[in-house]
């Protein structure tokens, strides 16, 4: 269990656009939430609006029922802000997509295991698929407002269906980063996976990367592991669960963990909301 | 809370500050919501089943959430009742709030075994015994079956003086005279419902939401089989009946209270809310002080059934 406070904040909606297709950036004003943030935190969402309304009844006001986790992707400590990206996927993104500024949601966070800060002179490569950029974003910025590692000792590789999902990468090329993209489609970078594309940077320089940080759909961060288990780079990957509470308490979002070093033991479960969502790279079984 | 309406009901010799309780399996071992929850404000607590030895659940997925509620196959994953005691205990032990320890297991030695562990350990208030958990085989046994349901309440009740609180499935033709069994059997109480058998399929890969196939179904969606479950069993038996099923809100639980139940749990309106407990009982309050109720004590079984002549096909 982490020691980081937990706060249930009823934030302020201050903008929600759309900047892909599909794809959302929302900022929410929660200032305690913000405060204790770290990169690879998460928030679990109310995204049906609950103010009062007593022409509805309470469930009817709660559906969908459970609330949503999203990854935190970027943080403004000083306006008490944080940001998100999400892409609809079903009920719950498709309602908080048409959430507007000024409304509320009721959000609990900062939750779950940060990621492992960067370190200067240990290169570190990023694989992001998808919206699983957001712990990334978090970690680029966050690293470089800290000064903690140089901004060109942090490669991103950031694969999508196609470009216009590759929002985020701008951000990343501000804070001085390495960024190469891939894209399904070959609409732009390289025309293919981003594993492959991460194979294929161990080959051109393979002292250019001593830490691997995935974070992505299933089959990309199984990839991860593989590469790194037979590059022999420690590294860390997030992952993503069907999560009722978020905070530990229902035992619903487990994943099969092992013992280091030995993938043959018998599995454990853990859950992603409270030992997650951040484990050690052979850590899980994907 | 506000001084106001008598708020405080009794199961068997356990005394409840008001009549909400965080419901078995939504409340880990209350540390997890206390981090950010004041706990005094609930009526009670009860916490995760517990085995003999630590239990590591059912595959994933375990959770998918439908029409207004959700689906879960947990499978009981909880740290075991050694563990429970040595590490658990201490922080619930300081909660000013009931604590009802939740009991499971599989053969009936598993039950006795898990009593025994429980039966001297300081701070608990009262047993509530999990027969009824649709995700483990053989659980499920002892109350859809009358005489195996009594013979797990007797043995329990010769190891333990704590009041014990059975809690039954719906998921069986007449819950009612499983009620009224583990009464026989010397039960203090009843808790209706656990979860309903249920199943979804994600029709683009043919395969079913949770890893376990079938789960339980818990949330709003529930609620009227649970008001019915609760009627029934409360005109038949004498001892207090504990309503769960699908209450978000304080008129939920006023009308678990007219249907006949003593007190309620709250289960997955906890994920939602992580107070619920306190809420809910707060808007009790609030509701019998706008509505003239002196103690909630008087809403118990107050429901008017009007009379029934002109309806022959009645169903119950």
């Amino acid at each position: 269990m982490s020691t980081i406070p937990i706060c249930q904040s009823d934030a302020e909606i201050l903008s929600n656009r759309e900047i892909g297709p599909g794809l959302f950036w929302i900022d929410l004003l929660a200032p305690d939430i913000t405060r204790h943030a770290l990169p690879g935190h998460f928030v679990h969402l109310v995204v049906s609006d609950v103010s009062e309304d007593s022409s509805r009844q309470v469930w009817l006001r709660h559906t969908p029922l459970l609330r949503r986790p999203f990854s935190i992707a970027e943080r403004d400590p000083d306006n008490g802000i944080f940001g998100l990206i999400y892409r609809i996927v079903g009920g719950g993104t498709e309602i908080l997509a048409t959430r507007r500024s000024g409304e509320r949601v009721d959000v609990l966070g900062p939750l779950g295991r940060a990621l492992e800060p960067l370190q200067s002179g240990r290169p570190a490569i990023m694989v992001a698929g998808g919206v699983g950029v957001a712990p990334f974003l978090s970690l680029a910025q966050e690293t470089v407002r800290d000064g903690r590692a140089r901004p060109e000792e942090m490669t991103v590789l950031f694969g999508a269906a196609t470009a216009g999902l590759l929002s985020g990468e701008e951000k990343f090329r501000k804070l001085g980063l390495h960024v190469k993209l891939a894209t399904d489609d070959g609409s732009t970078g390289y025309h293919g996976l981003v594993t492959s594309l991460l194979e294929r940077e161990l080959d051109r320089s393979p002292d250019g990367c001593a830490y691997l940080y995935a974070c992505g759909p299933t089959p990309m961060m199984r990839r991860c592991q593989e590469i790194a288990r037979d590059e022999g780079i420690a590294g860390q990957v997030s992952l993503e669960g069907i999560m009722p509470c978020g905070v530990g308490v229902c035992m619903a979002c487990v994943v099969p963990c092992v013992e280091p070093g030995d993938r043959l033991s018998p599995h454990r479960y853990e859950r992603v909301c409270d030992t997650g969502p951040v484990f050690d790279m052979q850590e899980v079984v994907l | 809370m506000k001084t106001g309406p008598d708020l405080t009901v009794n199961l068997g010799s356990c005394v409840l500050k008001n009549p909400v309780l965080a419901a078995s399996g939504t409340f880990g071992y209350g540390s997890e919501y206390g981090r950010f929850v004041d706990l005094s404000d609930f009526g009670g607590i009860v916490t995760k089943t517990l085995t003999p030895e630590p239990w590591p659940g059912n595959p994933p997925p375990r959770a998918a959430e439908t029409a207004a509620g959700m689906l879960n196959s947990i499978g009981l994953q909880n740290v075991g009742v050694d563990a429970f005691v040595r590490d658990k205990m201490p922080y619930l032990r300081e909660i000013d709030t009931a604590l009802i320890v939740n009991v499971g297991g599989g053969p009936v030695e598993e039950f006795v075994r898990v009593t025994e562990r429980l039966a001297d350990c300081e701070g608990i208030d009262a047993l509530e015994i999990n027969m009824s958990c649709p995700n483990v085989s053989g659980g499920m046994d002892f109350s859809t079956d009358p005489r195996r349901a009594a013979g797990l309440v007797t043995a329990l009740r010769t190891i333990t003086d704590l009041p014990i609180v059975a809690k039954l499935t719906p998921n069986v033709t007449d819950i009612a005279q499983i009620a009224r069994s583990v009464e026989d059997a010397g039960a203090d109480a009843i808790s209706a419902i656990n979860t309903l058998r249920g199943m979804a399929v994600d029709i683009r890969t043919r395969r079913p939401l949770l890893g376990a196939v079938t789960g339980g179904l818990s949330g709003p969606a529930i609620k009227p089989v649970a008001m019915a479950a609760v009627y029934r069993i409360a005109r038949q038996v004498d001892i207090p009946v504990i309503g769960i099923g699908g209450i978000m809100s304080g008129e939920d639980a006023v009308e678990f209270l007219v249907a006949g139940a003593t007190a309620v749990q709250v289960g997955t309106a906890s994920f939602v809310e992580p107070g619920a407990g306190a809420s809910v009982a707060q808007e009790m309050a609030d509701w019998c002080a706008a509505s003239d109720v002196q103690s909630v004590r008087d809403l118990i079984g107050s429901i008017q059934i009007p009379p029934q002549e002109d309806a022959p096909c009645h169903p119950s």
